[in-house]
C-alpha cells in the first residue's frame, strides 16, 4: 500500500515537473485563451425616420449629440440626406451606410 | 467506516461523478477499472447511467448568428426558445416579465483572461449553451413574483444593510450583498450566505421538535423541502442538502432509520448528475460536495469529550475539515484563503443558528421578529467586517497534477484518523507530496502575458521570480487586471510601469496600486503629480522614477531598457516610454502610444516581440521599424474601438514581413512564453 502512494506521489510530482524540466533551447511558444472568436450577424438597417435614440446612438460613430441631430433632422427621403446633418460628413456616411435605410 | 465507504451509495455517486467527468474528459475513463474492481455494481450502474444519459440527451447547441425576434417570458435573466435555454445579454439586465424581443444567438464567452470568469462554463453547469443578445426589448406584462410577499415579510422593519444579509442568509440570495459579499469572503464567512445542509438542517430539525405528530412529522418536515426549494430557489448547494435530508427522512418514515451521511451524499450527487452531467462544471456543486464529504468523512473518527468542550471542539473540527477539502478549490478559484476561518465561524455559527431560524419565522410572520433580528445579523456583519482584515493565504490558480498531490497528501492524515496508519508514518508519508509540490513551484515562468483589457494595453512580464506590469487598461479594468495578477500566483510586482497619462493605459492601474505592493513605479515624464495614479503610489509610500532614455534595470533573470523619452515635447503619446525587456532568449519592445516619428529614432536591434504601437493605429508600426527591429510575434492590445484600430494598413505592414499577429479582441489574453527558470 504504501509503496503504491509512494509510486502515485512520484508519478504526480513528474506530470508537473515535465514541462518545466525539458532542455534548454525551447521554442517560443504563443498560447492564446479564445481559440474561435465569434462574429455577431449584421444588423438589420435602421430605420433613419423610426428609430429611437438609443439605437440610433448604438451606429458606430454616433453618439448623443450625433443621435439628437439625427431624430431633429428628420424625415429622410434616402440615407444620403444624412449629409445635411452638422458633424456627418461623406466618410462617416459611408461607414453608416451599411446599417441604416431611410 | 470501511463498510460505510463500500455501501451501494458511495458507489453510485462515485460512477455518477466519473461519468460526468468523462462526459467532459473522455480520458477519465481510465480510472473506471479500478473503482469498479473496489465499488462493483452500484459503481458500474452510476456511470452507466450518468454516461447515457449525457449521451443519449445531450444539451442541444442553439444555432448561433440566427436572428430572433418575437414573445419571450423573461425570468431571472434566462428564458426558453424552441427548447433551448438562452441567457439573456441586455443592458439594463431585464426584470421578470413577458416581452417582445429582438436580437441574435451568440455563443457564451469562454474565458478571456487568466482568472477571469468563464461565462460559457457557468452557463453549461446550468445546461445552457446559448446567450440571446437583445438589441431591442419591450415589456408586454410584468411577470409577478409569487415569493414576493414572503421576501417582503422577511425584510420587513429592518434596515438596509441587515435587509440585504437577511436575504442572503435566508434564502440565499447575494444580489443585494455587493459591497458586503467580499467582506464575508474575507473573513471566510461566504459559505453561510449559500443556503446548504445548514439551512435545511435547522428547518427539518425544528419540524422534527414536534414530537406528538409521532412518525408524521418526519412526513411534515419532508414536505418543508420543496417549501424551501421553491422559496430560495434550486441552487446547487440546497438541492444537495434536501436530496440527502429527504432521503434520511423517507428512511425514518419508513421504520429504516436515516441514511449514513457518507451514502446520502453518493446518492445525492449520483442523482443531481443524473438530472444534469454538466452540473460538476459549478462551483456551488463542488465546494458544497466537498465540504460535506469532509465532514462526512473526518467528524464520526473523532473522539471527542463530553459536554460544551466536546462540543466546542466538534465546531472546530468541523470547520477544519471542511477548509482542508476545501483549500485547493478556494484557492484556485478565489486565489485566497482566510486563515482564521475555523475560529470566526466559531463565533458566527452560533449567531447564525439564531438568524436562520428566526429568518424562517420571518418569512411567515414579518415586520413583528424585526427588533430581535436586526441586533444579531449587525453583528455578524460587524464580524465579517472586522475579520475581512485578518490574515489571508494568497495562491495562484493550481495545476489538476497539484489537486492531486493536495488529496494525495490529505490521504495518509485520513487513514491515521481513522487508525489504519500510526500518526508518525502518516506525518512522514503527508511531507512527501508537500515537497513534490514545493519543487514543481520552483521553476519560474519566463513569459509575456497581454491581458485583455478591451481598448488599452497590459502587459504581465514575468521575469523568472520577478514580475513587472507594463499598463493596466481603462479605471474598470483594473479589477480584471488584479484578478489576474492573482491567477497567475503574482503576490507583489518588482517594478510598475506607466508608459503614459492616457486612461486606456494608466487608469487600471490605480486599483492595482491599491490591491498589490509595488516594489518600484516607473512613470513616463508626462506623468503629473496630481494624476491619481502618481498620489496613490506615494500614499503607499512606492519608490518612483521618471526615466529617460538609458536607463536600464535589472529584474529577476531579465533587463529592462528604456529606450524613449530622449527629450520632452510635452505631447503625451510622443513622451511614453519605450522599453525593451531582456528575457535572456528574446527580446520584446513594448512602444506604448509612440508615434511613427519617434519609432525611427528607436535603436532596439532585432527583437523577436514587438508591442505594437497605439493599438495597431496607423501612425505606428512604420516600414522602418519593422525592416529594423525584424520582429517575428506582433502583440496588439486592442477591444471595440470607434477609431478603426488595429488599422488595416498596419496588419498588411505586419503580413507583408512576415509577423504573427496576435490581438486581444480576437483571441482574448495572449501568452509569449520562454520556459522556465530554475
Amino acid at each position: 500500500m504504501v509503496l503504491g502512494y509512494l509510486l502515485a506521489v512520484a508519478l504526480l510530482a513528474l506530470l508537473s515537473l515535465w514541462p518545466k524540466l525539458s532542455p534548454r533551447a525551447q521554442p517560443i511558444q504563443v498560447e492564446v485563451l479564445v481559440e474561435a472568436s465569434f462574429t455577431p450577424p449584421a444588423l438589420e438597417p435602421l430605420s433613419l425616420n423610426r428609430a429611437s435614440l438609443e439605437e440610433l446612438e448604438a451606429l458606430p460613430g454616433i453618439g448623443p449629440v450625433l443621435a439628437r441631430r439625427i431624430v431633429e433632422g428628420r424625415p429622410y427621403e434616402n440615407v444620403e440626406d444624412l449629409l445635411k446633418i452638422k458633424g456627418i460628413g461623406p466618410a462617416t456616411l459611408e461607414r453608416l451606410r451599411p446599417y441604416v435605410r431611410p | 467506516m470501511r463498510r460505510d465507504l463500500a455501501s451501494p451509495g458511495v458507489g453510485l455517486g462515485l460512477g455518477g461523478l466519473l461519468g460526468a467527468l468523462a462526459l467532459l474528459h473522455p480520458l477519465a475513463l481510465v480510472l473506471a477499472p479500478p473503482l469498479a474492481l473496489w465499488q462493483r455494481l452500484p459503481f458500474l450502474l452510476g456511470l452507466l447511467l450518468a454516461l447515457g444519459r449525457g449521451l443519449l440527451f445531450p444539451i442541444p447547441e442553439p444555432p448561433y448568428g440566427a436572428r430572433v425576434e418575437g414573445t419571450f417570458v423573461v425570468q431571472g435573466g434566462f428564458t426558453e426558445w424552441q427548447g433551448h435555454r438562452l441567457r439573456l445579454r441586455h443592458f439594463p439586465p431585464l426584470e421578470d416579465g413577458v416581452y417582445h424581443l429582438r436580437g441574435y444567438l451568440a455563443p457564451p464567452e469562454p474565458r478571456r483572461n487568466p482568472g477571469g470568469f468563464d461565462e460559457k462554463a457557468w452557463l453549461l453547469a446550468q445546461g445552457v449553451r446559448g446567450v440571446f443578445h437583445v438589441e431591442r426589448a419591450a415589456l408586454l406584462s410584468p411577470l409577478p413574483d409569487p415569493r414576493a410577499p414572503f421576501r417582503g415579510r422577511l425584510v420587513a422593519g429592518l434596515s438596509p444593510p441587515t435587509k440585504e444579509v437577511l436575504e442572503g442568509l435566508v434564502l440565499g440570495d447575494k444580489e443585494g450583498l455587493e459591497a458586503a459579499y467580499p467582506l464575508f469572503q474575507k473573513a471566510g464567512l461566504a459559505h453561510l450566505l449559500a443556503v446548504s445542509g445548514l439551512h435545511v438542517g435547522f428547518l427539518v430539525g425544528s419540524a422534527l421538535l414536534l414530537f406528538p405528530l409521532g412518525r408524521w412529522r418526519y412526513l411534515l418536515a419532508l414536505a418543508l423541502l420543496p417549501l424551501y426549494l421553491f422559496l430560495a430557489g434550486p441552487s446547487p448547494s440546497l438541492v444537495r442538502a434536501s436530496l440527502m435530508a429527504g432521503l434520511s427522512l423517507i428512511g425514518l418514515f419508513l421504520g429504516l432509520g436515516a441514511a449514513g451521511v457518507i451514502q446520502a451524499l453518493g446518492v445525492a450527487l449520483f442523482l443531481q448528475l443524473l438530472f444534469q452531467p454538466e452540473a460538476l462544471l459549478s462551483l456551488g456543486f463542488q465546494l458544497s460536495h466537498l465540504a460535506v464529504l469532509g465532514l462526512a468523512l473526518v467528524l464520526p473518527a473523532l473522539r471527542l469529550p463530553p459536554g460544551a468542550r466536546g462540543y466546542l471542539l466538534a465546531g472546530f473540527a468541523a470547520s477544519l475539515a471542511a477548509q482542508a477539502f476545501l483549500a485547493p478549490l478556494l484557492l484556485h478559484r478565489f486565489h485566497f484563503l482566510p486563515l482564521l476561518s475555523p475560529l470566526v465561524n466559531l463565533v458566527a455559527i452560533p449567531l447564525v443558528a439564531l438568524l436562520v431560524p428566526l429568518g424562517f419565522l420571518k418569512l411567515l410572520l414579518g415586520g413583528a421578529l424585526a427588533l430581535l433580528v436586526e441586533p444579531l445579523a449587525r453583528a455578524l456583519l460587524a464580524l465579517a467586517e472586522g475579520v475581512s482584515r485578518g490574515p489571508l493565504l494568497w495562491w495562484g490558480e493550481v495545476s489538476p497534477w497539484g489537486f492531486a498531490l493536495y488529496y494525495l497528501g490529505l490521504l495518509p492524515l485520513l487513514l491515521a484518523l481513522y487508525r489504519v496508519l500510526p500518526w508518525r508514518k502518516a506525518l512522514l508519508l503527508t511531507t512527501l507530496p508537500i515537497l513534490m509540490s514545493l519543487t514543481a513551484s520552483l521553476p519560474k515562468p519566463l513569459d509575456l502575458w497581454l491581458l485583455d483589457v478591451g481598448q488599452g494595453d497590459a502587459l504581465l512580464a514575468r521575469l523568472g521570480g520577478a514580475e513587472v506590469l507594463v499598463d493596466g487598461g481603462r479605471p474598470e479594468q483594473g479589477e480584471k487586471v488584479v484578478r489576474a495578477l492573482r491567477a497567475l500566483g503574482v503576490e507583489a510586482l518588482e517594478v510598475l510601469v506607466a508608459t503614459h497619462p492616457d486612461a486606456d493605459h494608466d487608469g487600471g492601474l490605480l486599483k492595482v496600486v491599491e490591491e498589490v505592493p509595488v516594489g518600484l513605479a516607473l512613470l513616463s515624464p508626462a506623468h503629473q503629480e496630481d494624476r491619481p495614479l502618481v498620489q496613490a503610489l506615494r500614499a503607499k509610500g512606492v519608490p518612483t522614477l521618471r526615466p529617460g532614455a538609458g536607463t536600464a534595470l535589472r529584474v529577476g533573470k531579465g533587463r529592462i531598457q528604456v529606450l524613449w523619452p530622449r527629450h520632452l515635447s510635452h505631447d503625451d503619446n510622443k513622451d511614453g516610454l519605450a522599453l525593451l525587456l531582456d528575457l535572456g532568449r528574446a527580446k520584446a519592445l513594448l512602444l506604448a502610444d509612440l508615434p511613427a516619428e519617434v519609432e525611427e529614432k528607436l535603436a532596439p536591434g532585432p527583437v523577436e516581440i514587438l508591442k505594437v504601437s497605439h493599438h495597431g493605429s496607423r501612425t505606428g508600426t512604420s516600414e522602418a521599424l519593422l525592416s529594423r527591429a525584424k520582429p517575428r510575434i506582433a502583440l496588439i492590445g486592442v477591444g471595440k474601438n470607434p477609431y478603426g484600430h488595429p488599422h488595416p494598413e498596419v496588419l498588411e505592414r505586419l503580413e507583408a514581413h512576415g509577423v504573427r499577429v496576435y490581438r486581444t479582441d480576437r483571441m482574448g489574453a495572449v501568452r509569449v512564453s520562454f520556459g522556465y527558470a530554475w
